[in-house]
């Protein structure tokens, strides 16, 4: 709903503008975080919890007044304590079930509206592989997975910013789109019931070019000194 | 959600205010785009091995001419092809399956621009169409390829937005979360009525891209 207005607001922007502060060649690092928690503790059976977070760093340097590009890191992790699932007798599992870790490189171009406000919209490329291990609910039996993923992908996202300060920004992302997309898998799971090993690979590959609004994603930037 | 599009649609038509460039009568148009997605996957049992892939693609093409300051008369072409493959092998027999699901639509359509300024432009985007649906099965426990033929026609109502990049070539988008649409098919001796609004078929909130071109006479 928000991401809408936003969009808007990004239109209606879009008409005005002028120029003003001195940006080429300043360097920033930009980052955000989402951290969650969750508790289950029903009566009747035994209780579950989990936990995640997702870190995502930006490094970047303005080439130009209206163009910055860099490198981008970012690193997740799922875990908790969690049921078999398809299991006669309850057995829980506990401990990190998905571990990620990405690097990529992002080029953005601004549009400077005043000296507080302004959007910016660039291409970026990413590489990222996520290990993961845990019970699985596939095959319909009990059965553990363990797996790797590597996931290559090109897009554009899109996003604006607010000066607090000459040295802090704040930034939300808008819109993104991931028209190129290519990921390769390899999952081993144990079957629990028959000690059967199976394997599974996976390719997939996309090209969608379209566009898509995200959850608006709030960060914060910082200016290295000269 | 939908409400506040609209707001928001009304909000961009209002900020034009009066039109500042029509696109003149007799401007032609042609625009393209083109969609894939695909996947290989293997699974290794202890005794049985399977694999499948799958492949769609979907390419679309439009040609249009205006016929008035700002109304557009054109044709669409599109395609769908979805293609899949299956193999199983348990001891030394080794089955395989494939399937084809495929579907060509013609959409002569009439759309209204309103240009919001140098650089933007807001269209409503009405087409009638009419598709022509094949599916072929070729699998190991039949002897003959069996061939499916079926026909779909429909009306869809769908605004979008148009940005210039440069002065013969745009960026266009579909905003598919305000379609409207009503659809007959018949397939496989089933027939299917359907009426969405994008909003209940889950579309998604995905503003699909189109690459066009309004090429003027020169004069």
């Amino acid at each position: 709903m928000k991401k809408i207005f936003i969009f808007t607001l990004m239109l209606l922007f879009c008409t005005a503008g002028y120029i003003h502060a001195q940006f080429a060649g300043r360097k920033f690092i930009s980052g955000a975080a989402s951290v969650n928690f969750f508790n289950h503790n029903p009566d009747l059976t035994t209780s579950t919890n989990g936990y995640n977070y997702n870190i995502n760093i930006h490094a970047g340097k303005f080439k130009s007044e209206t163009r910055a590009s860099g490198w981008n890191l970012s690193h997740s992790l799922i875990g908790g304590k969690s049921y078999m699932p398809n299991s006669e007798v309850m057995k829980t599992y506990k401990g990190i079930n998905n571990l990620g870790f990405g690097i990529g490189r992002f080029w953005q171009y601004y549009k400077h509206f005043n000296n507080k406000l302004g959007v910016f919209a660039g291409p970026n490329i990413d590489l990222g592989y996520t290990f993961t291990k845990g019970p699985s609910p596939e095959y319909n039996t009990p059965n553990t997975t363990r797996g790797h993923t590597i996931a290559l992908s090109a897009g554009l996202s899109a996003g604006m910013y607010y000066q607090l300060s000459e040295k802090w920004w704040i930034t939300a992302s808008l819109g993104f789109s991931n028209p190129v997309f290519v990921s390769y898998s390899a999952f081993e799971s144990t079957q629990l019931r028959t000690d059967e090993t199976i394997l599974r690979n996976g390719f997939n590959y996309k090209l969608t070019p379209a566009i898509s609004f995200p959850f608006v994603g709030l960060g914060f930037r910082y200016f290295l000194k000269e | 959600m939908k409400k506040l599009l609209l707001m928001n649609l009304l909000g961009i038509f209002c900020l034009a205010g009066e039109t500042m460039a029509q696109i003149p009568a007799g401007t032609r148009y042609r625009a393209a785009t083109l969609s894939l997605e695909g996947s290989n996957q293997k699974i290794e049992y202890a005794l049985e091995k399977n694999s499948g892939n799958s492949v769609s693609f979907n390419p679309s093409f439009q040609i249009g001419r205006f016929t008035g300051n700002n109304k557009m008369l054109g044709l669409g072409f599109g395609a769908n092809f979805n293609f899949s493959s299956g193999k199983n092998k348990i001891g030394g027999q080794e089955n395989t399956s494939r399937y084809s699901n495929n579907a060509y639509t013609l959409s002569p359509f009439i759309r209204h621009y309103k240009t919001l300024n140098e650089k933007w432009y807001a269209f409503l985007n009405t087409s009638v169409y009419g598709s022509y649906l094949r599916s072929t099965q070729q699998s190991y426990d039949i002897a003959e390829k069996d061939i499916e033929n079926g026909y779909g026609a429909g009306l869809t109502v769908v605004p979008g937005i148009a940005y210039r990049l440069k002065s013969r070539f745009a960026l266009e988008a579909d905003v598919n979360l305000l379609s409207l649409g009503i659809g007959y098919s018949h397939m496989n001796d089933n027939n299917s009525i359907s009426f969405n609004s994008a909003v209940t078929t889950g579309l998604t909130s995905y503003f699909s891209l189109r690459a066009s071109w309004y090429i003027q006479k020169a004069n």
